[in-house]
């Protein structure tokens, strides 16, 4: 709508956005420096198997993820039985876990000397020792295995909301046109929820290939972990940009098909959502099924490996309830709290902005600034590293050039670099929400208010925050989250000495001391199922 | 349009547009408009979607900048070129489509959103002054999502009343009305706004609702308007066939001869009413379905291709000059068969051709 909006507003807004874009721009440009011949030396010996590496686990993960989570999308959507409601966000809750937490888990149940291996050597007779490993658990199939259990729910998610949302009048006409239960599935719904289930892969691999802790810690090298030994092996921060500039283009072609996906989704999810009616009742051998299925799914993916952790966390509890947990516990949260003030101030900004500037142009800050969602943990931290340290050295060489004593590395070396990575990679969520909640405020009710005698600013806080209360908070939480959650950022910002909750569990895994911080990783989880609990109130009142 | 001559003040519009032109992004919407209405009168802007009509609501509200020519609300100059009065100064109250309630506030403090200068007391008799007069008294408690479409535009109305607006913008207010209600919610604000002495400008693209609710139509086409007048001119004497043919049915004949009296056409002569005044350049004589009476005759060319029953009318497709065709209204009484050969005759009138 027309308005006339100052200039500070638009210059403020600019600024914020070529702030939060400049670690992709230092990417990029660092990538063209000079190097110590690093990059060139890992190109030809390594470097090409990272890459077909990363493109494995990616292409395993999509597989694996689709053929658990679009069935499960499938069931829920079409057919009731005992149960269904619950299952609905019951299958959401994988992705609260940590995925290294349950890599480890795993990892103990399934290695040579677990009791899985045991027992089938006992079946097959097979002497344990040497030559004696049925499985071996630090491998690809792993990795894939671990990362799909965690992250299936996304496509279930998107798949299960595409199914729901196709009017139940297009399955009844291809019944009706002699298509059965299979065949309409198989050419009305799945071509109809396609591009919804683009979407969810698209997410799947950019998950995938941004995960760092899973395939590090089951020794398979990818481009994530190549960026991180290379920046803390080599201390070479070339190398490190154009290894991260090599995912980029990974990134930027998913994104581009997710961007295809949800234009296609226009088109195809238009009808209103289908009538409890319409869902199949299952039979009792059929609804038993049904329900072995997704139990399995879930024991699976949450269910065993939660209750492993709190197994660990209730034995281990006197060792774990410390001072060093409750200053981790402490340090997590503040960061997050920090994040998450600064992700709503910015998201409000930009987001008021866009509604209330005719210009088209006033969209742009809004996007440059969630550019940085899509980066992965370790690319985003040499991203923010490159102009953060050309600062503090700028600094130094000031402070030099009058003979006082150097600063150091002010913004580097402290709690700044992991608040920026934060904020650059989470104000997406905030600026996200905050624009789809006002974009579901009509735009009369503006209009109406202006012909009222209001002005834009009253009209910020007498209209639009009372009604986007609620996306304020939704986002402001899942800011919140993830910041508690974050931790290939943290692993390589943090300054010396300083531990999150989640940098403290990923250390204890790799010690293979997961017991003694399991008491951390359940209040990740817990911080964790907040989320995921809000996620599905919100699809559960959206129908 | 209403200005004939210099007989009528000008202060006494409550609304002046003068050669107003609007671009949405270097794209013309509006043209060279303009638009004058007097106090009291309510106007509906009538044209098809993307016409612009909607766009001149916009720059009398001042949400959007004009590119040429005035708007003048009462004796204020309020958009120029290079300069938009801010909406909040206008004094003018809208209504939109979706009634664009505040979903967060009660009836109540809907209506007094607009009045909080008034003391406490003020507000609370403005209110309940406007909840009778939009028969929703009783219902200041309510919020919106509680009550029906047609009851949440009549608070939209109560709430823009109540702040007494100069003006009062209504944009397609009924589109999202059933249509069972909507033609007694029409005449039900109508009455409404007459009563508090009203200047309105409706925007619609039904003629029903433009007839029904609105004292002038103007009929927009593609960024101008083609002729503004009460419905009974725009439908009898139409200025050309864009308005002959949004208004209502119209048929149209070959003139083939001028006469003094008349003009000859494919179906034969057709009088004029006193002395002919239609220009002899103008080819073509419309006429209304219903100006054309039907009489059985065998010897007539011309046959009945299809017919409907309309309950208040019968519908008739009559074919002539072996491809043209003619609609024709026919009263309940006047029944024909399919097939059977009649003739068509047309009282004297004063003549529409273009």
């Amino acid at each position: 709508m027309y308005q006339n909006l100052s200039r500070k507003w638009l210059v403020v807004c600019w600024l914020i956005a070529l702030v939060l874009v400049s670690p992709i721009a230092a990417l990029v440009w660092q990538s063209f420096a000079d190097d110590q011949a690093i990059f060139s030396h890992l190109w030809q010996t390594v470097l090409p198997d990272y890459i077909l590496n990363s493109i494995l686990v990616t292409f395993g993960v999509i597989v694996l993820t689709s053929l658990i989570g679009i069935p499960c999308a499938w069931i829920v959507a079409m057919y009731d039985f005992p149960m269904r409601k619950t299952f609905i966000w019951l299958l959401l809750l994988p992705l609260a876990i940590p995925s290294y937490v349950v890599a480890y888990v795993y990892t103990d149940l399934l290695e040579c000397a677990g009791p899985i291996q045991s027992l089938m050597r006992g079946f097959l007779g097979i002497e344990s020792g040497v030559g004696g490993c049925l499985y071996e658990i630090r491998s690809i199939g792993s990795a894939i295995l671990i990362l799909s259990l965690v992250l299936f729910p996304y496509t279930y998610l998107l798949a299960r909301a595409a199914f729901m949302e196709q009017s139940a009048s297009l399955i009844k006409s291809a019944r009706v046109m002699g298509c059965n239960s299979w065949q309409s599935f198989y050419r009305v719904s799945l071509p109809l929820a396609r591009p919804a289930i683009v979407i969810g892969i698209t997410l799947v691999a950019m998950e995938t290939l941004a995960d760092f802790a899973v395939v590090k810690y089951f020794a398979v090298s990818t481009l994530t972990t190549a960026v991180y030994d290379t920046w803390l092996g080599y201390g070479d921060l070339t190398a490190a940009a154009r290894i991260s500039s090599l995912m980029l283009v990974f990134i930027f072609i998913l994104i581009a098909i997710e961007k295809l996906g949800h234009q296609k989704r226009k088109y195809y999810q238009k009808s209103t959502g289908q009538s409890n009616d319409a869902r199949k009742q299952l039979s009792g051998r059929e609804a038993l099924i049904v329900l072995s299925f997704l139990i399995l799914v879930f024991t699976a993916s949450f269910l065993f490996p939660f209750l492993t952790l709190a197994k660990y966390a209730i034995e281990y509890f006197e060792q774990s309830w410390n001072n060093q947990f409750l200053e981790y516990s402490f340090n997590s949260l503040f960061v997050a709290i920090l994040v998450s003030l600064i992700c709503l101030f910015i998201g409000l900004l930009l987001a008021y902005f866009k509604r209330l500037s005719v210009a088209k142009s006033s969209a742009i800050p809004g996007k440059l600034s969630s550019t940085g969602y899509a980066l992965p943990g370790t690319v985003l931290a040499i991203g923010v590293l490159v102009p953060l340290t050309l600062l503090d050295y700028k600094i130094n060489d000031i402070f030099e050039y009058f003979e006082l004593p150097a600063p150091g590395l002010i913004f580097s070396g402290s709690l700044f670099a992991i608040v920026f990575a934060y904020v650059v990679r989470f104000s997406a969520i905030s600026v996200g929400a905050i624009e789809s909640s006002l974009t579901k405020v009509s735009p009369s009710i503006d209009m109406v208010s202006a012909t009222m005698g209001i002005s834009p600013l009253k009209r910020m806080f007498k209209i639009h925050l009372p009604l986007v209360k609620k996306g304020l908070l939704a986002a402001t939480t899942l800011v919140f989250i993830e910041s508690m959650k974050e931790l290939p950022a943290a692993l390589l910002l943090r300054p010396f000495g300083f531990e999150t909750l989640a940098t403290h569990v990923y250390q204890f895994v790799s010690d293979e001391q997961l017991e003694l911080a399991a008491l951390s990783a359940i209040v990740i989880v817990f911080v964790g199922l907040i989320p995921v609990i809000l996620l599905n109130r919100f699809l559960e009142q959206g129908r | 349009m209403l200005n004939q001559g210099n007989d009528i003040n000008q202060n006494t519009y409550q609304l002046e547009v003068k050669e107003l032109s609007c671009q949405y992004s270097q794209e013309s919407v509006i043209s060279d408009l303009s638009l004058r209405l007097a106090k009291n009168e309510i106007v509906a802007l009538l044209g098809p979607s993307g016409c612009g009509k909607t766009t001149l609501l916009k720059s009398v509200a001042g949400l959007m900048p004009i590119t040429k020519g005035s708007i003048k609300i009462g004796e204020n100059l309020v958009s120029e070129q290079n300069f938009t009065l801010p909406s909040e100064q206008r004094k003018i109250g809208m209504i939109f489509q979706d009634y664009a309630l505040f979903p967060h506030l009660s009836v109540f403090d809907n209506i007094a959103f607009g009045i909080k200068n008034l003391t406490k007391d003020e507000r609370a008799v403005r209110i309940e002054e406007m909840l009778e007069l939009v028969k929703l008294s009783g219902l200041a408690e309510r919020y919106p999502h509680e009550l029906s479409g047609g009851q949440q535009q009549r608070v939209a109305i109560a709430r823009a009343l109540a702040y007494k607006p100069d003006l009062l913008l209504l944009d397609e207010p009924f589109s999202n009305i059933d249509s069972q209600s909507r033609s007694a919610l029409m005449r039900e604000i109508r009455t409404i706004l007459k009563q508090q002495n009203v200047t309105a400008i409706l925007v619609t693209h039904s003629k029903d609702e433009a007839f029904m609710f609105a004292d002038k139509i103007a009929v927009f086409d593609q960024g101008k308007i083609a002729q503004v007048g009460s419905a009974k001119e725009l439908y009898s004497r139409p200025a050309n066939k864009y308005v002959a043919d949004f208004i209502g049915k119209a048929n149209y004949l070959t003139i083939r001869k001028h006469a003094d009296d008349g003009v000859e056409t494919d179906i034969g002569f057709i009088s004029a009413h006193t002395t002919n005044q239609v220009d002899i350049n103008k080819k073509v004589l419309m006429l209304r379905p219903e100006q054309l009476v039907v009489a059985s005759e065998n010897s007539s060319p011309l046959t009945i291709l299809e017919r409907l029953f309309c309950g208040s009318h019968w519908n008739y497709l009559i074919g002539h000059c072996e491809d043209k065709q003619l609609l024709v209204e026919a009263h309940t009484n006047d029944e024909f068969d399919l097939g059977s050969r009649v003739n068509l005759n047309v009282a004297a009138h004063s003549l529409v051709a273009f």
